[in-house]
């Protein structure tokens, strides 16, 4: 069984098909990059797996579970890393790592939160000051921090790497590699060309709400993945009326 | 997961220092504020308790004395107050607080606050109730409006939902933050009150159905003040808007409302002024007998039937003092009479009150005023009871004096005549007793629904919002 599923969905705003018709299936061990500018429809496609968003027409199911109809019960299966990983500025690195695993009802103890805190790459000396004082790029070491807590069967990652130094953006991608072999299914939206071909997964790019193209990293180098996607990004628009189904 | 969301609304709160000085301010200020009212109150009370020690030693002090003259010397009634007044002054400071009450006539109580204070009477008094009623509310509003909107701006709510906590866990956590907080506020304002008058020498404690039922209204407005704030951030998706929409209500709640449903009342159901209530008694009176009018034609009437009865003459040979009995069918002529107008105005003063609490059934901010002043004993059906009592006592003081004028031992003409010092000493004195919590209960049942209603909607709002997050309607 799929962990991910859409089946002809479409997810209009007005007029406007935000998600086009997207079929998408992503099994457990399998990792999906999508590309796409901004706008592309991407984290649409994120909000209506997370039960945010229901479709306009078409069917969504995680883990066998309508998101629509019971998004608690699919959001139990899922880890979630947002682009702007926004937690209690006030509470320190632990605690937030606690409060959110409490909020999912795992209890950890200190040790095992900062050593989670560890492998998402951030320094032990921070993980106790208060977040208020963190960059970007180490609240979104405790996002992912709050992600591998979760040992959920399926990630939804919406720009993870977002704000992350090259070190540990690669230290993230090894750690997510390493997830996926054992098992989980993962989403993830970028618009970094480089680490989608070096996730190594299946890469799509979105355009205009629609999954324009569906490749294997491994069945082109970067170069030619890069080529491909500004051909789809300067092919010439569809007006509205084409967009509507 | 609710007391999740609780503890880290509260350790949020902790944690910043801007709030918590503003809270430590607000703390501060209610202790000032509650121990000067406190001491106030009990130096008034200590004052008026002092001046009907001296009113009593007074009229036992006269010795012997015609009982009719006593009449008119008159006693003094004091509207005493109970511990709760401390904390809500109420309508007191609108009404007389010492009432002369005298033979023949009915009069209203005189020193009230706003006729000393002149212009001044505009502020009304400031006290706990005001605090409680108007700041710390607004201070709820600062604290709500901004949190679960900041949450839901930065994503932290999605995040938060993701994890696997409900969305009604989330927004019920706000909820009884604020609702905490407010109950704290509460109780050092109680407790300060306690401590001052404990202090002070004096009776602290309110009794315990008063104060649970002061309590009891205190915490039901604060819940639907700390529903109503997390469920404006709901459903107006914006902190500031939220905080505008806020503003606007509290302004519109404890500004304008009342007012506008007082100007109602008073327009649907006027009441007479106090010359025109007064020149209305005295048409109605001047109607009836007149005790001190030897030609008055009723009292002839009674003065030949008491001849025949007796069989006598003349009433110096009556086996009693006609001019007592007199005096007694003047004055419950005069009864009959204030009972009419006073029945009437009575009548006016609680289809207003009825009126207004109608109203109170739309703005819960009058309704926790107008139940706070009832539990408190400040409210005018309290000063209406007051009145009725000293009237009571009024009749029955009258009475006793013209009972010994009519059958002490004097005869009819001999004004001179005196009753012994020790008649008027076994006399009681007059004791207000305050009426029963359950008549707040009573005058009041529109703004208890009132308030019952509101908290009812405020659950059914944040449930309602609450389904609407979890289905990202209102989360995105």
């Amino acid at each position: 069984m799929s962990m991910f599923e859409a089946k002809s969905v479409v997810r209009r705003f007005g007029e406007i098909a935000a998600v086009d018709n997207l079929d998408l299936r992503i099994g457990p061990g399998q990792l999906f990059c999508l590309l796409g500018a901004n706008g592309a429809g991407k984290t649409t496609t994120i909000n209506l797996f997370l039960g945010f968003l229901t479709p306009s027409t078409g069917e969504i199911k995680v883990g066998g579970i309508d998101p629509a109809a019971d998004p608690r019960a699919a959001r139990k299966q899922l880890a979630y890393i947002p682009e702007n990983v926004a937690i209690y500025p006030q509470l320190s690195g632990v605690e937030n790592v606690d409060l959110f695993c409490r909020m999912g009802g795992t209890q950890l103890n200190d040790e095992e939160i900062v050593a989670l805190l560890t492998r998402a790459g951030l320094a032990t000396d921070h993980a106790k000051r208060p977040v208020g004082g963190y960059s970007k790029g180490m609240r979104q070491k405790v996002g992912l921090a709050i992600a591998y807590a979760r040992r959920s069967k399926g990630l939804l990652l919406d720009e993870p790497l977002s704000g992350l130094d090259p070190q540990a953006a690669n230290e993230f991608c090894t750690e997510l590699k390493s997830i996926c072999d054992s098992g989980a299914a993962v989403l993830m939206t970028t618009h970094d060309l480089f680490r989608a071909k070096q996730l190594g997964g299946t890469i799509g790019i979105m355009r205009a709400g629609r999954l324009v193209e569906t490749l294997r990293s491994q069945d082109l180098d970067a170069h030619e993945l890069e080529r491909l996607y500004l051909h789809h990004m300067s092919a010439p628009r569809k007006d509205a009326s084409e967009r509507r189904s | 997961m609710t007391r999740l969301a609780l503890s880290l609304e509260l350790k949020s709160w902790i944690r910043d220092r801007r709030l918590l000085a503003l809270i430590g301010a607000l703390v501060t200020t209610l202790i000032v504020i509650t121990a000067w009212a406190t001491a106030s109150d009990i130096g008034q009370r200590e004052a008026q308790q002092a001046a009907a020690e001296q009113a009593r030693s007074q009229w036992e002090g006269r010795g012997a004395a015609n009982p009719h003259g006593m009449a008119h010397f008159g006693d003094f009634a004091f509207r005493p107050t109970g511990p709760l007044a401390r904390l809500d002054y109420g309508v007191q400071a609108r009404l007389g607080k010492v009432l002369y009450m005298e033979g023949h006539r009915q009069n209203v109580p005189l020193h009230d606050d706003a006729t000393r204070a002149g212009p001044l009477a505009r502020f009304s008094r400031l006290d706990a109730a005001f605090l409680l009623q108007v700041f710390v509310p607004l201070m709820l509003v600062f604290l709500g409006a901004t949190g679960l909107a900041a949450d839901r701006q930065s994503g932290r709510l999605k995040l938060a939902l993701v994890q696997g906590i409900s969305a009604r866990a989330v927004l019920f956590g706000h909820v009884l933050a604020l609702w905490t907080l407010a109950l704290l506020l509460l109780i050092v304002v109680i407790a300060t009150s306690m401590i001052t008058a404990a202090t002070l020498g004096t009776d602290a404690i309110p009794s315990p159905g008063r104060l649970a039922a002061f309590s009891f209204f205190y915490g039901l407005f604060f819940w639907v003040v700390s529903g109503g704030v997390v469920a404006a951030s709901v459903w107006l998706r914006s902190a500031r808007a939220a905080l505008l929409a806020l503003l606007v209500i509290w302004v519109a709640a404890t500004a304008l409302l009342p007012r506008v449903s007082s100007g109602l009342a008073d327009a649907v159901h006027p009441l007479p002024s106090q010359d025109a209530f007064s020149a209305a008694m005295q048409a109605s009176r001047a109607d009836g007998p007149d005790g001190h009018n030897p030609e008055d034609a009723e009292l002839d009437r009674l003065r030949q039937a008491m001849l025949d009865e007796h069989e006598v003459k003349n009433v110096e040979d009556l086996p009693f003092n006609f001019d007592g009995l007199a005096m007694q069918v003047d004055e419950e002529f005069g009864n009959q009479v204030w009972d009419e107008h006073f029945g009437e105005l009575r009548s006016t003063l609680y289809s207003q009150l009825n009126l207004v609490g109608l109203i109170a059934l739309l703005n819960p901010f009058q309704s926790i005023d107008h139940l706070s002043m009832a539990v408190a004993g400040t409210d005018l059906a309290h000063d209406m009871a007051f009145q009725q009592q000293a009237e009571r006592y009024r009749r029955g003081l009258v009475e006793a004096l013209n009972r010994e004028h009519a059958y002490g031992g004097s005869k009819t003409g001999d004004w001179s005549w005196e009753a012994g010092s020790e008649f008027f000493a076994a006399l009681p004195q007059f004791q207000y007793a305050a009426p029963h919590v359950e008549l707040s209960f009573r005058s009041r049942a529109l703004e208890i629904l009132g308030l019952g209603l509101w908290a009812l909607l405020m659950m059914m709002m944040i449930r309602h919002g609450a389904d609407r997050i979890e289905t990202g309607t209102l989360l995105c």
